[in-house]
């Protein structure tokens, strides 16, 4: 099974550690995850993890988005991180591109008004008030990951 | 891949949220067309949430373009061909 992660801008602290915690929740369960993001999300997470033992493969995201687009690359589910309005943007792209399931894992201040919005387009995500702090998202990241994995098996 | 930072740009709209870049292109323009998410315009593949509305103006484009961090623009492109390619492309909104 092939699963990608797409990171938003990586002013949110958080973010990293999300990232990092699912990955290690897919590649436990025998998935090939793809992280995504512009280069300072993927210089943030690479140097979290030096021996890349929770990131295997990293891409562009603007390639990334290309190679959906194309249909060059397809997977089966894909975790879009979102804490602002373009974040919503990027969930609605994945979700018209592949055939499988696209994620929106929302935080920030303000997660709220982000779920309004993906409600409102019918885009599935679940969500936290997380800034400096991840553990609100911990057990909500674990239970959707053992959910789609439940699915598939 | 030609980035839309190397072409002559002007933006109409900054900074903004998608659904303002789309209220923008709506109001503002007579000739309006919808596409999918991640059609391809100038080697980039456009994003946001469907309906996806973009505005010819004679030979110019106007298109919302998403940035991670720096939210949603509405550019504005003088060129021919992708005028063409969206009257072609597009499905009249």
């Amino acid at each position: 099974m092939k699963a990608l992660l797409v990171m938003g801008c990586p002013e949110v602290a958080v973010q990293t550690s999300l990232v990092l915690y699912t990955s290690h929740l897919l590649s436990n369960i025998g998935c090939q995850v793809l992280i995504a993001g512009n280069n300072s999300a993927l210089e943030l997470t690479r140097m979290a993890d030096p021996d890349g033992h929770y990131i295997k493969n990293t891409a562009d995201l603007d390639v990334t988005i290309g190679d959906l687009a194309q249909k060059v690359f397809e997977p089966d589910i894909c975790y879009v991180f979102i804490h602002n309005d373009a974040g919503v943007s990027y969930l609605a792209t994945v979700n018209a591109l592949i055939s499988g399931e696209a994620v929106g894992v929302i935080f920030g201040r303000e997660p709220q008004k982000l779920v309004a919005q993906c409600e409102e387009a019918d885009l599935k995500c679940i969500w936290a008030k997380a800034v400096h702090n991840p553990s609100p998202l911990k057990s909500k990241i674990k239970t959707e990951v053992d959910r789609w994995s439940a699915l598939t098996s | 891949m030609v980035c839309i930072d190397e072409l002559n740009y002007e933006i109409l709209l900054s900074k903004a949220t998608y659904k303002d870049c789309s209220k923008f292109i709506r109001s503002k323009f007579k000739e309006t067309y919808i596409i999918e998410p991640g059609f391809k315009l100038f080697e980039a593949y456009i994003i946001g949430v469907p309906p996806i509305y973009v505005a010819v103006a004679d030979e110019t484009v106007i298109f919302p373009y998403t940035k991670p961090c720096h939210g949603t623009f509405v550019l504005s492109i003088h060129s021919p061909e992708a005028a063409a390619k969206l009257r072609k492309m597009g499905k009249p909104a």
